[in-house]
């Protein structure tokens, strides 16, 4: 087999696993009830979906300056949505009166 | 000296006395009339009456009047939208095809700017060459009008002043217990990006006439992270650097700067300051004239205005 052909593969193999990973959180976000559980749908989306994703394209682009600006859009996305996920569960915290009757609450 | 009877109470002539006292009432409990509740006085039920019966009239009215003419609008409107449909449409089909290259839109004025956009600008960015230096006053007029939004917003927005030093201490405590307070995972985070963030914006900015970007959208850049900066710091800590009086001063010496040096390059003939900014080789920071520093002040304006709509929006003061 050819070595592009490979590389194609494996490109594809790890994008279609991203777009899957994001229909799932997406699925997640819409289905669940509670912010808490949509939080977390959505999280899987933004952590391992956007891996998936930016592998794929950096095998694609294979090494160059296109493949490091990747890496820097996925490093960025890794430090700021784990952040704003934690301000919004904080809010939730701050401001849902029900937060027990939906999930655990450790005292 | 009688004794009391035994079965005196509830007996014929107890019951006689009682209702001669008016007590007792025989009819009591066996009538299946009830007596008439407290209800609204004959008055208060004619004008009751009296409303019901207009009410009735003005629905039946409504009915039949407003009824018709909603009928009417609605077929009005839907003839409305099919005329606009139809005139969009018709004057769409006389548009010349998409990449025609007869079409009017290549004309000399886009040719010039391709073939000879370099040369006269030195910018390698084409954009940039036109927004900034072919177009140049265009663009000081989007910049006039980030500025006049801010101060309408500011006009809008800005909290009064109180009078009682203590209510405005309780108001601006109760805006922050909103914020994230002294949050650590929020502040390690911004101690990581903002300072990249910002270099990433001044890049863009810098880099304007040889990269796309340029001032708008790197003034966005360094605007976002001014931000950020406030959400995890707080607004003491960000009031040293970016406080009202900073933010005038920048916005306007931008502005003006803008203004006398375009207004230079337009007065001596358009000749970009030859004889003391040159056009330099293209691609190099420091090239392309006043293009560098345009959108430098477009940029400083830019990420002002961001940074103060959300301070305005989040709690009414810059």
């Amino acid at each position: 087999m050819e070595l592009s052909l490979i590389r194609f593969i494996i490109a594809a193999v790890l994008i279609a696993g991203g777009v899957v990973v994001m229909c799932i959180a997406t699925f997640g976000v819409f289905r669940l009830n509670t912010a808490m559980k949509r939080m977390h749908a959505a999280a899987m989306g933004d952590s391992l979906g956007i891996l998936l994703v930016m592998l794929g394209l950096m095998v694609v682009c294979g090494l160059s300056a296109s493949s490091l600006k990747v890496l820097a859009i996925l490093a960025l996305f890794w430090c700021a949505s784990p952040v704003c996920s934690h301000l919004l569960a904080k809010l939730e915290v701050m401001t849902n009166l029900d937060l027990k009757d939906e999930c655990e609450v450790p005292e | 000296m009688s004794r009391p009877n035994p079965n005196y109470k509830g007996s014929a002539w107890d019951k006689f006395t009682r209702w001669a006292k008016g007590t007792y009432d025989p009819a009591d409990g066996r009538l299946e009339s009830t007596p008439p509740e407290k209800g609204p006085s004959p008055g208060e039920r004619a004008e009751q009456l009296l409303r019901e019966y207009d009410q009735s009239r003005f629905e039946e009215g409504v009915a039949k009047e407003v009824g018709a003419f909603q009928i009417v609008s609605r077929i009005f409107f839907v003839l409305m939208a099919l005329f606009m449909v139809t005139v969009l449409l018709y004057t769409v089909s006389f548009l010349p095809a998409f990449g025609d290259p007869n079409s009017p839109v290549n004309n000399e004025v886009s040719q010039r700017y391709i073939e000879q956009g370099l040369e006269e600008t030195g910018a390698v960015n084409i954009v940039a060459g036109m927004i900034l230096d072919y177009r140049a006053f265009d663009t000081f007029g989007e910049s006039c009008v980030l500025f006049v939004a801010l101060c309408c917003v500011t006009i809008l927005l800005r909290a009064d002043k109180k009078e009682d030093i203590r209510l405005s201490a309780r108001e601006e405590l109760e805006d922050l217990s909103y914020e994230p307070q002294e949050d650590n995972v929020l502040q390690q985070a911004a101690k990581l990006l903002v300072p990249l963030i910002i270099i990433f914006g001044a890049y863009v900015v810098l880099n304007g006439h040889i990269s796309p970007g340029g001032g708008f959208s790197g003034g966005a850049i360094i605007g976002t992270g001014l931000i950020l900066y406030l959400t995890a710091f707080g607004v003491r800590r960000t009031r040293r650097f970016m406080n009202e009086r900073v933010i005038k001063t920048l916005t306007v010496c931008a502005l003006t700067f803008y203004c006398f040096a375009k207004s230079y390059s337009f007065y001596t003939g358009a000749n970009h300051l030859e004889s003391i900014i040159t056009t330099g080789t293209p691609g190099a920071i420091l090239s392309a004239g006043l293009i560098v520093y345009l959108n430098i002040c477009v940029g400083i304006v830019v990420a002002c205005t961001m940074y103060s709509f959300y301070t305005l929006f989040r709690r009414g003061a810059i």
